[in-house]
Parts: structure tokens; sequence; C-alpha cells
């Protein structure tokens, strides 16, 4: 009878033999082990799953169509304390609900170059949303948006009568957009401004037309500056008596009366005026142009100037100038939201300094950006 | 001599194996504080559906502030116009247009097994005489003219005057919180719930122990008697009753006056009895459901219900991978995908900006949301999100609702998370000291509307840049969702770990924990609010560490919860309970010690409790003052 293996008896030698083995198998189990966390740490099964492949970061930029002559109208056709109007981008108060444009079509452009980024929108028929995907999340880019198109002034079924209609021209927006902080940019402004308003007020001022403001071959620039008082992002309240100086070419400051009831020679279809009678607009609407013939050596500045004197209401405003570059064929569009002058307001204890939301992708430097 | 050799070998090999737990065939879905193994309401295989109710002002409402409308099996004492849930002035509405959102039909799935896992009655009433001017007011009007009237009120009383500091409006708010009525800590009332035919007929009934539900505590948004006002100024002295107005800020627009708001909520969830269920089977159509409290027998609440057939009446809103129609299910799935750091090393430099991109699910992994995309505020508010939530003011203010935003936050390194004064920032990196919603808040406002925020899809990704100078370690993505489908109420949250600067993974400081000892099968921590695993409690600090106190801050609200617990069965004084080391114990502040002392130190620190910057402040450590090697007298467990 065969003893079975299993049932010898096991010399020394024979476990020594196997130890290697058995040793081997420990090192493999510790060299197993190397892998794991530490006691205490994290459930590795939640590690991170990462995409398949890189790719290059990309922000939805979306935002309003809108006529900011529209708004402008809205106040200024208000009376003083004029309560019934709210200053804020809302959906549902007016004046702004009112100046919604459906049609335009939308592009983000680079900053330094104007060359479109990504696939144009366009603005939504009820409500002036427009929404473009993919522009470049590039942290040393800066985005403008333009709009073309014919466009439509959206009439909402309550608030004043809409002004009289127009043809809406290519229009630059001057708000910077910083993508590379946020996937999503919203609440962009993106500016209509019309052949029968403030350009067409300015155009009989210097007796030639629209289009000749929008001709390269004679205008470098034409820029429409509304000067808005301070507040939160959401909030535009025309800084009255503002206007703007420009550091090349010509500005002139813009008023509005009821349309018709002044001389149709200096007056536009919309009721606007070029107002000679003091430094800056009862709307804070200024619009500055620099003949072609003018070299340029670099963008135009327009610095603001606030005659009020209130430090009551931290007047006069203070803010940084708008920043415009030559665009052929187009009419550059410049929201300018002051701050009140003098010394900043001690911070109350505990009190933290309000911040803009990371979707409006407001650019973290401050002083012009960069040219082309 | 062939023993002592296997012995040997057998003792190395144990050895290397147990050191790296190689033995350990326990899976954490097993283990004692998992709830999944016992039962997952995730899945969609779970056996049965967590049903929520709720109820504001007489009127069933959704998660998502959807007001329910009476149906043809409701009694004609179901209100025909609902206060909204999602104001936080619901007393005083704007008035009716053609805008207002119409009421709506909540949907039940026939032939499904649900239990009932939260019921949420609440009561608001804010600005109005009589009712809410002052904490009297509030206790009469209470006790004798609110819909709990019924109720055994004898023994109502002060219970704490607690002052918050407020998020929303930057103020304090002065909180009365009234106790001693007997419901207040019965445990042997129970719930009648009788589903009910047009005709009155019984469809099914089940009858719900209070003892069967396990939260109950107002710092969690549960049961509260309260009155409170504000946002006004800080007292300026123990016995300062003054509720005084904010300053208008110079040049900007007049404070408004203080809201007033009184309130009365039973709010029981956490089913520790899921395999308790009700069904309705082979009937589709209008019903009611009626639930009866043993302590209110002649006042039943009302919940008109529609129940539809779940395999031909359930639209296909959901979406499959190529972003195709298909059948949502009920449950709730969070995955999260990280872009690929730049490095190939599987761990983020600092400084190296990437992105997260969210992917909802329901339990049968269907998407909630079309790819890349999350739904508008709009389409959460109109419930054509798949059931997806998401925050709005009306559910802290109004409804005291603590479980609904769907958010996400960035914390690390782990090792790293402590306690911390808000106000010196944390030794950790977060994105900031509270939540972020997954869809930005502000889209959600109601008032004014900001333009085109309330219709965007928002893209399912967020952007985050570790800042340079970060600690290297392990990081972590903490995302949550909450979902209201079909009845089923959900939060789920989960963490995803990254590395950053380095390859190897840091550990929690592993100073807290033990919440197993309780929180274990059906009511594990990740069958709670929020929805989060016992094994990541330490991440509670990414989200409450924040200077206001509507979020709220751990170290005061995890000791309130608990202390006022009727149901935490430990000794209250033994911190050993949930601190791992006495070092965790040490660092009281006022704001700790009064989430329980109301009355710590007879008032000596009074104006600290309103500090929030400067020294002290409510934040500062006591440690380094008089309790830094000892734990306060009465508290055991710790070194003395």
């Amino acid at each position: 009878m065969t003893s079975s293996p299993r049932n010898q008896n096991t010399p020394m030698t024979s476990v020594l033999n196997r130890l290697p083995r058995l040793s081997l198998a420990a090192v493999l189990l510790l060299s197993a082990c190397e892998g794991l966390p530490p006691p205490g740490a994290p459930d590795p099964r939640n590690n991170p799953v990462f995409e398949e492949a890189p790719r290059a970061l990309t922000t939805l930029v979306s935002g309003y169509s809108w006529d900011p002559e529209v708004y402008a109208i809205g106040f200024a056709s208000c009376p003083p304390p004029c309560l019934d109007l709210a200053p804020f981008i809302s959906d549902f108060l007016p004046p702004f609900s009112s100046t919604m444009v459906a049609g335009s079509n939308v592009t983000v452009v680079s900053a330094m170059t104007g060359a479109p980024v990504a696939t144009a929108g366009t603005s939504g028929m009820f409500d002036g949303v427009f929404s473009v995907d993919g522009v470049p999340s590039d942290p040393e880019g800066l985005y403008l948006v333009t709009a073309d198109g014919d466009g439509e002034l959206i009439s909402p079924p309550f608030g004043p009568p809409p002004p009289a209609p127009t043809t809406y021209l290519p229009t630059v927006t001057l708000t910077a957009l910083a993508t590379a902080g946020s996937p999503t940019c919203a609440m962009t402004e993106s500016a209509r401004i019309g052949s029968n308003g403030v350009l067409e007020a300015v155009a009989k001022h210097l007796a030639v037309t629209v289009p000749d403001l929008l001709d390269p071959t004679q205008y470098s620039v034409v820029a429409v500056l509304w000067a808005y008082g301070p507040g939160p992002f959401f909030m535009r309240t025309p800084a009255n008596g503002m206007g703007f100086a420009g550091s090349v070419g010509d500005t002139y400051q813009i008023n509005w009366a009821i349309p018709e009831t002044m001389d149709p020679a200096v007056q536009s279809e919309r009721g606007f005026f070029v107002d000679t009678s003091g430094p800056g607009s009862a709307l804070g609407i200024t619009v500055g142009v620099v003949p072609a013939s003018v070299v340029l050596e670099g963008p135009v500045l327009y610095f603001g100037l606030d005659p009020v004197d209130d430090p009551m209401f931290g007047r006069p405003y203070d803010g940084p100038p708008a920043v415009v570059f030559p665009s052929p064929g187009s009419v550059t569009s410049a929201s300018m939201m002051f701050f009140p002058g003098g010394p900043p307001p001690e911070a109350a204890e505990g009190e933290e300094a309000p911040s803009n939301p990371d979707f409006l992708c407001t650019p973290a430097f401050e002083g012009p950006p960069p040219g082309p | 001599m062939r023993g002592i050799g296997n012995r040997l070998l057998l003792a190395l090999l144990l050895t290397t194996a147990t050191g790296c737990k190689l033995l350990d065939t326990t899976d954490d879905e097993n283990t004692v504080g998992r709830g999944s193994a016992a039962f997952d309401p995730y899945d969609i295989n779970s056996g049965a559906v967590k049903l929520g109710l709720s109820l504001f002002n007489g009127c069933a409402v959704l998660a998502n502030g959807q007001r329910v409308g009476p149906n043809s099996a409701t009694p004609a004492s179901y209100p025909v116009a609902c206060a909204d849930p999602k104001s936080t002035d619901p007393s005083n509405p704007p008035p009716p247009s053609p805008f207002d959102p119409p009421l709506v039909p909540m949907q039940l799935l026939a032939d499904t097994d649900y239990f009932l896992n939260q019921l949420s009655i609440t009561e608001t009433v804010t600005n109005t005489a009589g009712v809410t001017d002052d904490a009297v007011t509030a206790s009469r009007w209470i006790r004798t003219q609110s819909s709990f009237k019924e109720l055994s009120w004898d023994g109502l009383g002060l219970q704490t005057e607690e002052f918050k500091y407020g998020a929303f409006e930057a103020g304090w708010y002065r909180e009365t919180l009234f106790g001693g009525a007997p419901w207040m800590r019965s445990s042997d009332d129970s719930f009648k719930v009788e589903v009910l035919g047009p005709a009155g007929q019984e469809l099914t009934t089940v009858t719900y122990s209070r003892k069967e539900f396990l939260g109950e505590s107002s710092t969690a948004g549960h049961n509260r008697v309260s009155w409170r006002v504000g946002p006004i100024l800080p007292p300026e002295f123990p016995s300062d009753q003054r509720n005084q107005p904010l300053p208008a800020i110079p040049g900007g627009p007049p404070s408004g006056p203080p809201t007033s708001r009184t309130m009365v909520r039973l709010d029981l969830t956490g089913s520790a009895n899921p395999f308790k269920s009700m069904r309705v089977s082979d009937y589709t159509g209008e019903a009611v459901i009626r639930v009866t409290w043993s302590l209110m027998p002649n006042t039943p609440w009302h919940f008109p219900v529609t129940f539809i057939n779940p395999q031909t009446e359930v639209p296909p809103t959901c979406f499959d991978n190529a972003g195709g129609p298909v059948r949502c299910t009920v449950g709730l799935q969070v995955q999260a995908k990280l872009t690929r750091p730049a490095n190939e090393l599987g761990y983020y430099a600092p400084g190296e900006l990437f992105e997260a991109t969210f992917d909802l699910r329901d339990g049968s992994g269907n998407r909630l949301h079309r790819p890349g995309f999350l739904p508008s505020y709009s389409q959460v508010q109109n419930g054509t999100a798949n059931g997806l939530l998401y925050f709005y003011q009306g559910h802290w203010s109004t409804l005291e609702e603590r479980d609904v935003s769907s958010s996400f936050q960035v914390v690390g390194p782990l090792d790293a998370l402590q306690v911390v004064d808000p106000r010196a920032g944390p030794e950790f990196f977060t994105i900031g000291d509270h939540f972020f919603s997954l869809a930005p808040d502000l889209a959600g406002e109601p008032f004014p509307g900001f333009k085109g925020l309330f219709e965007l899809e928002w893209p399912a990704k967020t952007r985050v840049q570790i800042p340079p100078q970060s600690k290297p370690g392990t990081y972590a993505l903490i995302v949550r969702a909450s979902r209201h489908f079909y009845g089923e109420r959900l939060s789920r949250t989960e963490t995803f770990y990254f590395q950053v600067g380095q390859p190897e993974a840091t550990a929690f400081p592993g100073k807290v924990g033990n919440c197993q000892i309780c929180h274990l099968g059906v009511l594990s921590m990740d069958n709670l609010r929020h929805g989060q695993s016992v094994d990541e409690v330490e991440t509670c600090k990414a989200c409450h560490s924040g200077v206001d106190d509507f979020p709220g801050r751990i170290n005061r609200i995890v000791h309130q919860v608990h202390m006022q617990s009727t149901k935490y069965n430990r000794s209250k004084s033994d911190c050993s309970v949930c601190h791992l080391t006495t070092e965790s114990t040490l660092r009281p502040s006022v704001d700790t010690c009064t989430s329980c002392h109301v009355s710590a130190h007879a008032g000596e620190y009074f104006q600290t409790q309103f500090r929030l910057a400067g020294t002290p402040n409510r934040f500062s450590n006591c440690a380094q003052a008089c309790h830094g090697e000892a734990a306060p007298g009465g508290h055991t467990g710790v070194a003395r």
C-alpha cells in the first residue's frame, strides 16, 4: 500500500522547501496591499471616474437680445419719481420686459481678433433669449457678443406702448466675457441699436445719414455709451446727468422728448436728439464717433463724466473707461455700470462684500482689455 | 514537525493577509451602519417605494412647490385655492394673475408597494395681526385657532429662544420654540392611512405607529411649534425683547419691516419599517389618501391622488444614453465624471482647472435630464423635470423643509477636515462655505425673475480650480440630488474622491463617527437625510461651516439634533459616543456650547454670541481661554 503524500510525515526539509513558495505568496499578498489606501481612507470604489479622453473645456453663453433705447425711453417717458418702473433685468418688470428683440443672430467673437469662436445662436421669438454653445474656455481669452440679422422688438401684453419700429444695425456689445471660470455665462447682454434712434439724432446733428455713420470709409468708430448708476448686477439705473468724453474723436450727449414734438431736423423718429446744453445727458447716453480720417494708434477710451455733486448719493460716480476698438460696419454699444465716488463705506461687522455670480463671467482683472 | 511548520506558514500568511484585510470578507454593504443591504430605497428592485406626503395650510403640495388641487374623491372641505409654499410671505400673496400656476394632480403608481416615509403637515402664518405679533399671540393662536387646535396643548410653554444669523437677508432672527405639549413627547400614537376611491370605497388601509419614524427634531426641519421674527438687530442684553429693524443702508432703499411667522409643523420622517407597505391594485383613477392621527381623530388630513398604470400611463420623459425618450422609473442614482488630469498620472496639480460633469439617473439607470444639460428651474417648478428638485426659499422659511436642493461641494484634503472658525477660514479647501446648487439658486428667484435664468437648461457640469498653494492629498466631490417622483421622495448623496498634488491617498482624521451605533439597517445614514453614507460623515463640514445659521454649522446642529431628540438613547453627556479622540472634544466655542446649554456661563458671554467677527466671537475657541485641556464639568468619556 502506497501512502498518499498527504499522509506522509513531512520532514523539516520539506517545510523549508515550501517556505520560499509560501514566502513568495506572502510577498505577493503584501505587494497587493501596497495599492490599498491607509486605514480610514475613503472607499476606493468611489475613486474618480475620469472621462475617457482629454477634451478642451467649453462654455455655454446664454443671454438676451435687447434694445437699450426702448429701456431709456421707458424711463424718459415716466415722470419723476417714476416709482412705477423697477430698474431690474427682469422678465416681469417694465421697462426691461418691453425691450426684448427676437430673431437676432448672435455670435460670440474673440475680443482679440474679432473672429467668431462658435456657431451663432438666434434670440427666441417670445423671450429674446439666445444661447451659443461651445465657446472656448480659454484662460487667456476674452470674448464679446455681436448681433446682426433683422431682429424684431417683442411687444409684451403689458407695459408701455412700443416705440416706432426700427431697422436694427449690426451691433457689438462691449461686455467682455471671461469663460475659463464657468461652464455657463448667463444673462449676457446682446444689444441691438436701431436706425431711427440715437444714431439718427447724431446723423441729423452731423448732417449725414445713419448708413454714413456705419460706412468704414467715413467713420472708424461709432459707439453708443450708456451710463448706469451703482447697483448689483441685475440693476440698470440710468445715471441721469452723466456723459462721456473720448480720447479721440467727438462725443454727443443725447436727450429725449416725445416724438414729433421737436424740429424733425434734430429729433429722431424715436424722439432722441443731441443735447448741447451741458456736459452730460439727462439719460446718461453719449454717442462717440471717430472719423475715418483720424489715425488710431489704439483703442478709443471713453471716460465717464459726472457733473453731479451729491456725496449723499455717492456722486460724482466713478468707474473705468469704456475701451472701444474699431468694428467696421457695426455700431458698438457699451453699458457702463458706475460705482459711488469717494472712499468705500466701511463694511459692517460680519458683512461680506457681495460678489458677482460666476455665471456672469466677469473678467477678474481691472483695467482695459488687451487690444489687437 | 509538520504541524509546527504549517502553523508557522499559516501564521505568516495570516499576518500578511489580515494586515491588509485580505481575509476581511465583509462587504461594506453588509457591515453595520450601511443600509443598502438591508433595504436600498434607491434601487428599483428594493420592493417598495418611499412615499412622502406633504400638506401646507390645508393643501397637499409636491416637493417642487406645486399645489395639488381637489378631485372627485376629496371631501368638500378640501380647499379650492391654496397658499404658495414657495412664497416667503404666503399669508399675503400678490393679487391673482393669469400667470399663476394651476393646481395639479398628485400621481401615484397603481400596483406598486409604497411605504410612508415622510408625513409633513405644516401650517404657517406670516405678518398677520393677532397671529404673529409676538410669542404670546402666536401661542394663543396655535392653541385655539390653528388647524391643530384639536390637540391637547396643556403645558405648552417656551422651550428655547434662539437668535440665528440669516443667510438670505443679512441680519438676526429671533426664534422662539414652544415645547411641553403632550403630543410632542408622545410615542404611542398612530397614523391611520386610508386610500379611498371617489365613492368613498376603501382601496387599502395601513396604520403606522409613531415609533416607526425616526426623525422628529426641529433642528433638522421636522416637528416644530415656533414663532420667528427677522431680520432684526441682535439684542443688547439678555432680557432685551425689542425687535429692532435693520437700519437702511446709506443711499439705499429704506429697510423693510421684519417678517414675523408663526408655525406648527408635524413632520415625521425616516421609516423604521419599510416593509409595512400599502398597495392599490386593479384600480386607476382619482382617489384620496386620508390620514387620521390618533391624537386628532376628528381632523383627518386629505391628499388628493390619481393612480396611474405604471406600464402604460407613464410618459417617456427620461432619456437613454443617446438622448432618446424612455419611461422613467422611481429610484435615484448620482454619478459624476471628471476631466482627465493633465499629467496622465491620475492626479491634478494644485492650480489645475478641471471640470466635473453630473449625471443624475433613476433607479433603472435612465437619465433624468438630457445628456449634458440639467433641467431649468421652470421645468423643475412646473413638474416637467422628471422629479428632480432645486432649492427655493420657501422650502426653508415657509415649510422648514431641509432636504430639497440638488447641490455639490468640493473639499479636501480629507486629512485636514476639522471644525473651523468660519471667520478665520478653514484649513482645508472648499469652493465656498456652504453647498452650491447644481443650477444656481438665483435662477429660481421668484422676484425679480432674472432675465433668461428661469428658463435656461444649465450645463450639467461645474468647473473647479484647487488653488496652487493647496495641500496635497485626497479631495472629494460631493454631489447630492433630490427627487419627488410619483410620490417617492428621495435624497441621495454620493462622494467622488480624487487626488491633488500626489498619487497617495490621505485619510479622514477619524475624529468623529460611530453613527452606526444607532443608525443601522433601514435607519442608516444613507437611508436618511441627505442620503449620505456613514463613511463620509467627516465631510459634513464641507457644507456646514459657514457664518450663517440656516444651513447651520455641523458642530452646532449635530449636537442640537441629538440632544433634543426623544429617541437618542445614549448618555447625552458622554462625548465618547461620537467623538473618537479627546482632542476633538476640546474645541468648544460659544457657538457649540449654546447649542445645548442655552444659559452657559449665565449670560457672562452673552454679547459674544452675536459677534460674527473680532476677538472673541461666537466661533472663537474657548479652549484657548479656559477649556484647553479638559472638557467642561459634567461631560464624560473624555480625558478630564
